[in-house]
């Protein structure tokens, strides 16, 4: 099955999402902060990432950039709870910036899956 | 930084943090609910569950708009006034050495955008010219006027149609050409390494640009830089 890195801070959200998509049988690689992630980036290994970004050390707009740089064909999308000016700026520069999609929190997990499913080109 | 940016600052971090909370606990519900048949009593508890979470985060949007951290709803806005806001907040921790010149359009400027997007705009472009100014001083000049922007029109001004415009300008240390064409870029800082991220102008531009406005640059090097911004009127205008 395809690899998810899921790089988020919040680790109770970490671990909500590392569930849902452990019962779709993917793998799951994880990382609490976006300097970690791409520190530990394996583009030959990881197919689509799921990004919080405001985030501790690097923020979750320059993965983006970053991990598009290593791996162009990657798959992302971007989460956010939003900052001073609401989710939707942040989530707007990350779609700008190449995030296949978006989503602002709460979303519905049922959502993010299918819509990582649609990205990957996996029946359900 | 004044008490109502702190506190648009400590109420969208709550919203944050609650917004996490919330996606932890209708993931959960979720996968819950999945787990249950139809006619199992639980399922309709997890249904429950999801159904107080939408309540919930039609609160921490409420919550948003009530400490001023903003939505993604646009609203009429007087330019004149966000203007005059920015320079409220610069003004008392500026060194005696810079001036400030303002001049504004008499009558309000109504554009349709998020304030608190427009703020943010006009606070990145300010601070980057008082930054220009540290150590050797200048004049900050900020105008608001109406520009015409429509070559078709006539004599008569048929056709005619006005922007919202924004000039901010300084006297501080410029900037040399190769970076006057990187400055809109994202991840690009002149500042030294660590004292900026260098998304600043970038953000502006790309807030400016869904507005369907314009921002543009000039500079010379030791003399100063002139930063525009120029937004479409608002339809009631």
């Amino acid at each position: 099955m395809p690899v998810i890195l899921i790089i988020e801070d919040d680790r109770d959200l970490r671990e909500m999402l590392r569930s849902a998509l452990l019962r779709k049988d993917y793998t799951v690689l994880e990382a609490d902060n976006g300097k970690e992630a791409l520190i530990n980036f394996k583009p030959g290994v990881t197919d689509l990432v799921v990004t919080d970004l405001l985030m501790p050390e690097e923020d979750g707009l320059k993965v983006i950039m970053q991990m598009r740089e290593m791996k162009p064909e990657i798959k992302v999308i971007a989460i956010s709870g939003g900052g001073k000016a609401g989710p939707g700026s942040y989530l707007r520069m990350a779609k700008a910036l190449g995030a296949d999609s978006v989503f602002p929190k709460p979303f519905s997990v049922n959502d993010l899956v299918t819509r990582i499913d649609d990205l990957l080109h996996i029946e359900q | 930084m004044n008490s109502r940016n702190q506190a648009e600052i400590r109420v969208a971090g709550i919203a944050h943090d609650l917004n996490n909370v919330l996606t932890v606990i209708s993931g959960y519900a979720e996968m819950l609910r999945e787990d249950l048949s139809d006619n199992q009593p639980l399922r309709e508890s997890s249904e429950k569950i999801l159904s107080a979470v939408l309540r919930a985060r039609s609160l921490t949007e409420k919550l948003l708009v009530s400490g001023g951290g903003g939505t993604d709803e646009k609203t009429i806005v007087n330019l004149n006034d966000i203007v005059a806001e920015t320079l409220a907040f610069f003004r008392p921790s500026l060194s005696p050495e810079i001036n400030i010149v303002s001049s504004f359009h008499p009558l309000a400027i109504r554009v349709n955008a998020d304030p608190s997007e427009l703020l943010r705009v006009f606070m990145n472009i300010t601070g980057n010219a008082v930054r220009a100014m540290v150590n050797r001083g200048g004049t900050l000049t900020v105008k608001t006027f109406l520009e015409e922007t429509c070559e078709d029109a006539d004599h008569a001004g048929r056709n005619r149609e006005r922007a919202a415009v924004v000039s901010i300008s300084d006297t501080g240390c410029g900037m040399d050409q190769l970076t006057l064409q990187r400055i809109f870029e994202p991840w690009f800082s002149s500042r030294p390494e660590g004292s900026g991220k260098g998304l600043g102008l970038y953000i502006s531009g790309e807030i400016i640009n869904a507005l369907g406005g314009t921002i543009n640059a000039s500079s010379i090097e030791g003399k100063g830089s002139v930063f525009t911004v120029s937004l479409p009127l608002s339809d009631t205008d």
